[in-house]
C-alpha cells in the first residue's frame, strides 16, 4: 500500500500526492523521450506548481491543475515526476 | 495567398473555421491517415484557409500533430491565424512562441472573450499584442463576436508590428544567432532552436555549431536543451501573462462544481450508465427503431408506388425488379437509418461540445488501456449495436490514430439491429416457439461479441498496432453550453456524407448483387411474372384438411412449396394451450399438370415451378401464386456460391451453396440473409425471422434441421457466428473505407474480420460436434 501522506517540504513523486495537495516540480525524468517532451510542452517544467484536482472514479488517471488549466495524466507517468510538497 | 488556422484542441478552432468560411468548405482526408482535412475560402475574399488538426506544440506527439507541424513547416503558409484560448492563456501561448519563430506572419485570435468575465479574469489585448509583437484580435467564436474584425485584419495585410521577437535570455539568443548564420534554409530561427534541441526534424542538416551551442547552453543551465527551451518559453509566457492578465477574484468554477458530480467516485459510473442508456434508447432503442420502421414503411410504399407506376408504363418485370429490388431496396436499406443517425449524431455532438466526452475517456481509461483502446471506444460500440455505420463514424472522436484504427475494425463485431433477425431465425429453428430461449440466444450473442472484440483487440495490439500504448495525456476542458449552430452543422455534415455514400457506392454494390442474383450465365432473367393458381381454393382446404372455419391472418400462417412433384400447402395452427401444432403439408396440386399448361416451345429443363402464398388485405382473398422461372438456384451468384460452397464445409459439415449465397447477400444488408434463405429454400419471400423451424424443412437447408441432422445445432450456431462476425454490410464497409481514408486498409480490415469469423465459427462447429457426440455417448 501507499506510504503515509507527504507533508509540506517533503519530497517524492507526483503520484504520491493526495487529492488537493499542491507541489512544486523538481525534475522530470522519463525513458520515453517523446513522452518527456510532451510533458515539458504541456508545461511540466522545473519549478511549476501543480495541484491534484480530480481523481478518476477508478483511481487512475489523475487530473492535475497547472498553469491555469487541467491536465489528465496516468499514475504510471506521474511516477517520473519528482516534486516537493508545498501544501 | 495561403492561410492556415491552428491552435490547441478544444480552443474553438472548428467553430471559428466555420464562421470564417461560411458554407464554402471542402472536406477530405489527409493522405494516409484517418484525419479529416478541411479547407475553404474566407468570407468575402479569395483567401484560401486550411483548418489544421489541433496541436499543443510544434514537436508532434500524435499523428494529427505531425500533420499540422509538417503542413506549417513544409507548405510555407503566408499567414498563420493562431487561435488562443484566453481562459488557459499560459498553455496556449506555448504554441504561439513557437509559431513566432517561423518565417510566417501570425495573427492571434484571442478566443472565449465571453467567458473571461465569468471567470473573473481581465485581459488587455493591446498589451498582449505589444508583448508578442503581432496583431491580437479579441473574439468569441461561440457568440460570433469579433469575426468581422478578424477578417478585416486578414484583409488589411498588416500583421506584423515589429521585427522578430527575442524571447530568450541574451546567452541563449547569442547561440541561436550563431547557428542561424550557418543555415541556408527556410525558417532559420526555428531550425536553429530545433538543431540546438537535437530534434529529429532537421537531422539531415548536420551543423557543427549547433552541437557546440547545445553543449555550451547545457553546461550553463545544467539541464538538457529540450527542457531548457521549454522552461525558458514558459518563463517568457509567465512574464507576458503578468503584464496582460488581471485576475480579479479566484472563484470555484462551474466546471469544478459539475465535476464534483460527474467525476464523483461513486456517482460517475452510474451517471455514465444513465447517459449511455439514454443515448441507446434514443438512437438505437425505442425512438430509434420507431424512426427506422417509419422510414422503412415510406421506402416500402415508395417502392410499391414506383412499381405500380412502372407497370402502368408497361415496363418489363426486369426493369421493375432492378428499380425496386435492386436500387430502392439497396439504397433504402441505408436510408432507413438516416433519422436514427441524426439522433445519434446530435447526442455525440452534444457529448463532445459540452466536454463530457473528455470525461468519459478520462474515467474509462483504466479499463480500456489494457486492450489498447481508450474509453472513447465505448461510444462507437454502443452506437454500433444499432447500426455499424454511425458506430464507425463515431470513431472520429478518438484522438489516438492506433486506437481509432482498432475501434473502426472492432465496431462491426457488435451485433447491429440488422443482425438480430439472423439470430432470431436460428434460435427459432433450433427451439421453435420458445421465446425465452430466443431472448437468451440474442443476449448471449452480445456476450460472445464482447469476447470476440476483446480477443481481436488483444490480437491487434500484439501483432498489428504494436508498441507502447500511447500515454494518456489529455486536457480536461471546461464544460460548455453547446452552440445550436455548431451542433446542427456538425450533424448535417456527417449525415450528408452518409447519404452521398448511399447514393454512390452502395447503389453500385446493390445493383451488382442484384444482377448476379437475377441472371443466369446465359444472361436469362431468373424471375418471371407470377400467376394465380386458379384451381386451388385455400379457404376450402383450410376447412377440409385443417378443420379451420376461417384463416385468421393474425395467428394462422400459410406456407406453400413445390416438392416431390406436388404443390404442397401447410397452415400453422395452434392447440388449446396456444402451442404450435405440428406443421403438416398436404398435396394440393400436381406440379406436372401445371407444367403441361406451359407451351412446349417455352419449356426449359432448368426452369422450375415456384409457388408463393398471397393474402390480399383489401379483398381478404387467399391464393397461391406460381411462376415458371429459372429461379435463384440457376443465377450467377448461385453458381459462384456452388463453386465456393466447400469453404463452408468445416463450418457446417456440408458444402452448402444456399448458405454461401445467403452469406454473400448479407453484404447488401444483414437482414437480407433471412430473405435470401427464404427465397432459396423455396418459400418466396414469405418467411420472416420467426419462421426458422419452417425454413429448415427445406431440403436445401436440411443441414440446419435437428430432425434430419444430428449436428444441426452445431452447424446453426457456427453459421450464425459467421454471419455475425464476418465482413459487415456494404454500408459499414463504405464507412470503414471513409474513416480509414484508404481502400487498402479497409480491405485488410474486412479480410481480418472475415478470417477471424471463419476461424471462430469452424472452432464452434468442431466443439459443437464434440459436445453432441459426448451427449450421445451417455
Amino acid at each position: 500500500m501507499k506510504k503515509s501522506t507527504l507533508k509540506p517540504g517533503e519530497q517524492g513523486h507526483l503520484s504520491d500526492l493526495k487529492k488537493g495537495q499542491v507541489a512544486k516540480v523538481l525534475a522530470l525524468h522519463s525513458d520515453n523521450k517523446a513522452l518527456r517532451r510532451r510533458l515539458l510542452d504541456m508545461g511540466i517544467t522545473k519549478g511549476v506548481e501543480v495541484t491534484i484536482k480530480k481523481i478518476a472514479p477508478l483511481g487512475d488517471p489523475i487530473d492535475i491543475e497547472l498553469r491555469g488549466y487541467e491536465l489528465c495524466i496516468r499514475k504510471s507517468d506521474m511516477q517520473n515526476i519528482d516534486i516537493e510538497v508545498v501544501k | 495567398m495561403k492561410v492556415v488556422l491552428t491552435g490547441n484542441q478544444n480552443s474553438g478552432k472548428t467553430t471559428l473555421f466555420n464562421l470564417l468560411t461560411g458554407s464554402n468548405q471542402k472536406v477530405g482526408n489527409w493522405p494516409g491517415v484517418t484525419i479529416e482535412r478541411k479547407s475553404g475560402k474566407i468570407k468575402g475574399t479569395d483567401v484560401e484557409i486550411v483548418d489544421l488538426p489541433g496541436i499543443y506544440s510544434l514537436s508532434p506527439y500524435t499523428a494529427e500533430e505531425e500533420i499540422s507541424r509538417n503542413f506549417i513547416i513544409n507548405e510555407n503558409p503566408d499567414l498563420i491565424i493562431n487561435i488562443v484560448d484566453a481562459t488557459s492563456l499560459e498553455r496556449s501561448l506555448y504554441l504561439t512562441t513557437q509559431l513566432l519563430e517561423l518565417d510566417a506572419e501570425v495573427i492571434v485570435a484571442l478566443n472565449m472573450a465571453d467567458l473571461l468575465a465569468k471567470k473573473g479574469i481581465e485581459i488587455n489585448p493591446a498589451a498582449l499584442s505589444e508583448a508578442l509583437g503581432v496583431k491580437v484580435v479579441l473574439i468569441s467564436a461561440l457568440k460570433s463576436q469579433g469575426i468581422d474584425e478578424l477578417i478585416n485584419t486578414v484583409k488589411s495585410w498588416e500583421y506584423k508590428e515589429k521585427e522578430s521577437l527575442k524571447i530568450y535570455p541574451a546567452a541563449v539568443e547569442k547561440e541561436i544567432a550563431q547557428v542561424e548564420e550557418k543555415l541556408l534554409i527556410k525558417h532559420p530561427r526555428f531550425a536553429a532552436v530545433k538543431l540546438i534541441e537535437g530534434d529529429n526534424l532537421y537531422k539531415e542538416e548536420s551543423c557543427v555549431q549547433a552541437e557546440i551551442s547545445r553543449k555550451t547552453l547545457e553546461s550553463i543551465y545544467e539541464t538538457d536543451a529540450e527542457e531548457m527551451f521549454a522552461s525558458l518559453r514558459y518563463d517568457f509566457i509567465v512574464k507576458v501573462r503578468e503584464k496582460v492578465v488581471t485576475v480579479k477574484e479566484k472563484k470555484e468554477t462551474i466546471t469544478d462544481k459539475l465535476d464534483k458530480v460527474f467525476l464523483n467516485k461513486y456517482a460517475a459510473i452510474p451517471i455514465f450508465a444513465v447517459i449511455m442508456t439514454l443515448i441507446y434508447v434514443l438512437s438505437v432503442g425505442v425512438v430509434g427503431s420507431l424512426t427506422v420502421d417509419f422510414v422503412d414503411g415510406c421506402v416500402g410504399s415508395f417502392s410499391d408506388l414506383v412499381a405500380g407506376w412502372l407497370d402502368k408504363l408497361n415496363a418489363s418485370g426486369i426493369i421493375i425488379s432492378l428499380v425496386c429490388d435492386g436500387i430502392i431496396a439497396g439504397v433504402g436499406a441505408m436510408l432507413n437509418f438516416v433519422p436514427q443517425l441524426i439522433i445519434m449524431f446530435i447526442c455525440i455532438s452534444l457529448l463532445e461540445v459540452t466536454g463530457y466526452m473528455n470525461r468519459i475517456a478520462f474515467f474509462l481509461d483504466r479499463v480500456f488501456k489494457k486492450f489498447g483502446l481508450s474509453g472513447k471506444s465505448l461510444i462507437p460500440f454502443i452506437v454500433g449495436s444499432g447500426c455499424s455505420v454511425p458506430g464507425i463514424m463515431a470513431t472520429r472522436t478518438i484522438d489516438s490514430e492506433n486506437e481509432k484504427k482498432m475501434t473502426i475494425l472492432l465496431t462491426p463485431f457488435i451485433p447491429c439491429a440488422a443482425k438480430l433477425p439472423i439470430i432470431i431465425m436460428f434460435a427459432s429453428a433450433l427451439f421453435p416457439g420458445n421465446g425465452l430461449v430466443e431472448g437468451l440466444i440474442s443476449a448471449g450473442s452480445y456476450f460472445i461479441a464482447i469476447a470476440v472484440i476483446l480477443i481481436a483487440a488483444l490480437i491487434l495490439k500484439r501483432f498489428v498496432y504494436k508498441g507502447e500504448s500511447s500515454a494518456f495525456i489529455s486536457e480536461l476542458p471546461e464544460y460548455k453550453l453547446p452552440s445550436f449552430k455548431y451542433v446542427a452543422r456538425d450533424v448535417l455534415e456527417k449525415i450528408w456524407s452518409f447519404i452521398k455514400r448511399a447514393g454512390t457506392v452502395i447503389l453500385l454494390c446493390s445493383v451488382v448483387i442484384w444482377v448476379l442474383l437475377s441472371f443466369t450465365w446465359t444472361f436469362k432473367y431468373t424471375d418471371a411474372d407470377a400467376q394465380t393458381l386458379e384451381d386451388v381454393n385455400v379457404v376450402e382446404i383450410a376447412k377440409t384438411e385443417f378443420g379451420l372455419e376461417e384463416i385468421d391472418p393474425e395467428t394462422n400462417r400459410v406456407f406453400v412449396k413445390n416438392e416431390d412433384g406436388f404443390i404442397k400447402l401447410a397452415i400453422q395452427t395452434f392447440d388449446e394451450n396456444g402451442d404450435e401444432a405440428q406443421l403438416r403439408y398436404v398435396d394440393v396440386y400436381k406440379a406436372s399438370d401445371l407444367l403441361n399448361t406451359i407451351d412446349e416451345s417455352l419449356r426449359d429443363d432448368k426452369k422450375n415451378i415456384s409457388v408463393e402464398y398471397v393474402f390480399d388485405e383489401e379483398t381478404s382473398e387467399h391464393s397461391i401464386e406460381w411462376k415458371y422461372a429459372y429461379g435463384v438456384e440457376n443465377s450467377i451468384l448461385a453458381s459462384i456460391g456452388k463453386v465456393f460452397s466447400w469453404i463452408f464445409y468445416p463450418m457446417i459439415g456440408e458444402a452448402n451453396w444456399g448458405a454461401a449465397v445467403s452469406a454473400v447477400q448479407g453484404l447488401v444488408a444483414k437482414e437480407q440473409v433471412v430473405a435470401s434463405m427464404s427465397v432459396i429454400g423455396g418459400f418466396g419471400e414469405s418467411l420472416t425471422e420467426t419462421d426458422g423451424a419452417v425454413l429448415v424443412t427445406s431440403p436445401v437447408f436440411s443441414v440446419f434441421n435437428p430432425a434430419v441432422n444430428r449436428f444441426a445445432q452445431a452447424a446453426s450456431f457456427a453459421f450464425l457466428l459467421f454471419n455475425l462476425f464476418s465482413a459487415p454490410c456494404f454500408g459499414a464497409i463504405g464507412a470503414m473505407r471513409r474513416e480509414y481514408g484508404s481502400t487498402k486498409r479497409m480491405l485488410i480490415a474486412v479480410g481480418f474480420q472475415t478470417g477471424l469469423a471463419y476461424i471462430i465459427s469452424c472452432l464452434a462447429f468442431g466443439i459443437g460436434v464434440l459436445i453432441t457426440l459426448l451427449i450421445g455417448l451417455f
